[in-house]
C-alpha cells in the first residue's frame, strides 16, 4: 500500500474523538468535575461540587459551585 | 487488603476476560493471592477461559443471597493454588444485582486477598456499573481499532465519576507486522489520544486464543512474556512495554511479515 494506513486512521480517529466530546459536554463536564475535585480537596474540606458545562452561542460556559467545610490544615497541604 | 481492579473496555470483544485470567495467574505466578470475580452476570465466560465451567455450585448471587458463604462459592485453581475465582451468576434473572452487592462480596473477599481482578461485561449500563463500583483501580482494555478506541475513550470519561485511584491502559492484540508498515494506529498515538497512562502491551497471538479454549493459560509464547511484564507492571509500577515488533525487523523479520501476509 503506497499510503499510510495508520497515519489515516488516527486522523479519522482524532476527529471522532473531538466530535464525540463536543457533542456530548456531559463527558468533559465528568472528567473535568473529577480533576477539579482532585485539585481542590488538596486544599479545602469538600462538601459538595458542582460543575455544569453549556454551550452558549457556540461558547462553552463553564459554571462551578463548590461549598467547604474549612480549609486543610497547613501539615497536609501537599 | 486487596488492590481492587477491575478490567473493563466498553466494547466487546477486545480480550478482556483472557486478560483478566492470565494477569491473574501471572500474579499468582508471583505468589500473591489472587481472586478474579466474573462481574459479566448472564454473559459470563470467566469459568470457561479458566477452565472451571464443571466446577461451579455456588456463585456470587448465591452469597448475596445467603444461601452459601463465600468461601463456598471461590474456587480454587488447580495450578495455582493462591489464585480463586467467583463465578457470575448464570441465569439472567439475576442481574439484578446492585454495585453495592457486589462491592460486598468484594470487600468481604479484601482482607484474604492481594488482588482482586473484576472483569468488567462490555457496554456500559447497569453491569458495567455494578463491576466499576467495587473497584479502586481500572484497567482499561483496547485493541488497535477505531471503534475499539472510540470506545475506550467514552468509558474513560465514564469512568472519571467514579473514586478510582488510577486508571491505565491495556492494548490488545497487536500485530508487529502491521504496526511496522503503518497499517494499525501506533501505540504512542493511541496513548496520546486517551490521555491515560499504559500498562502493557499484549500481541496477537495465535496460542493464547487456542489455550484459551482449552481453558489453559499463556505459556512458552510471545503472549506469556507480555502478560508476564503486564503483571510486573501492575504489580511495581514499572513502565515495561512488550516490543510486538522485535521478531518482524531485521532481514527473518521481512520473510515472517511476507509469510503472515499471505496467511
Amino acid at each position: 500500500m503506497n499510503f499510510n494506513v495508520a497515519e489515516i486512521g488516527a486522523n479519522r480517529l482524532e476527529k471522532v474523538l473531538l466530535k464525540d466530546k463536543k457533542e456530548y459536554p456531559q463527558r468533559i463536564c465528568g472528567i473535568l468535575k473529577s480533576e477539579m475535585k482532585f485539585i481542590l480537596e488538596n486544599y479545602l474540606e469538600l462538601t459538595n461540587l458542582n460543575l455544569n458545562l453549556e454551550i452558549v452561542d457556540g461558547e462553552y460556559e463553564i459554571k462551578i459551585k463548590a461549598k467547604a467545610k474549612h480549609i486543610k490544615s497547613i501539615g497536609t497541604l501537599p | 487488603m486487596a488492590r481492587k481492579i477491575v478490567v473493563t473496555s466498553g466494547k466487546g470483544g477486545v480480550g478482556k476476560t483472557t486478560i483478566c485470567a492470565n494477569l491473574g495467574a501471572k500474579l499468582a505466578g508471583l505468589g500473591f493471592r489472587v481472586a478474579l470475580l466474573d462481574a459479566d452476570i448472564g454473559l459470563n465466560n470467566l469459568d470457561v477461559v479458566m477452565g472451571i465451567e464443571n466446577k461451579i455450585v455456588y456463585d456470587i448471587a448465591d452469597v448475596i443471597n445467603g444461601k452459601c458463604r463465600i468461601k463456598q462459592a471461590l474456587i480454587q485453581d488447580e495450578r495455582f493454588p493462591t489464585l480463586y475465582v467467583m463465578p457470575s451468576a448464570q441465569l439472567e434473572i439475576k442481574s439484578s444485582l446492585s454495585g453495592e452487592q457486589v462491592k460486598l462480596v468484594v470487600d468481604m473477599l479484601s482482607p484474604n486477598f492481594d488482588y482482586i481482578l473484576i472483569d468488567c461485561p462490555a457496554g456500559v449500563d447497569n453491569g458495567f456499573h455494578r463491576a466499576v463500583f467495587s473497584a479502586n483501580e481500572a484497567l482499561v482494555v483496547v485493541t488497535p481499532h477505531i471503534s475499539s478506541i472510540r470506545d475506550a475513550d467514552k468509558v474513560l470519561s465514564i469512568l472519571s465519576n467514579y473514586n478510582l485511584h488510577s486508571k491505565s491502559l491495556i492494548i490488545n492484540r497487536v500485530r508487529g507486522d502491521m504496526l511496522l508498515s503503518g497499517e494499525i494506529i501506533s501505540i504512542e498515538k493511541i496513548i496520546e489520544l486517551l490521555n491515560i497512562p499504559i500498562m502493557g502491551v499484549i500481541p496477537d497471538d495465535d496460542a493464547i486464543s487456542t489455550l484459551s479454549s482449552l481453558g489453559a493459560f499463556a505459556y512458552g509464547t510471545t503472549g506469556a512474556k507480555a502478560f508476564s511484564i503486564l503483571a510486573e507492571n501492575v504489580h511495581n509500577g514499572s513502565k515495561k512495554i512488550y516490543d510486538c515488533t522485535y521478531r518482524y525487523r531485521g532481514f527473518m523479520g521481512v520473510i515472517r511479515r511476507n509469510i503472515k501476509r499471505k496467511v
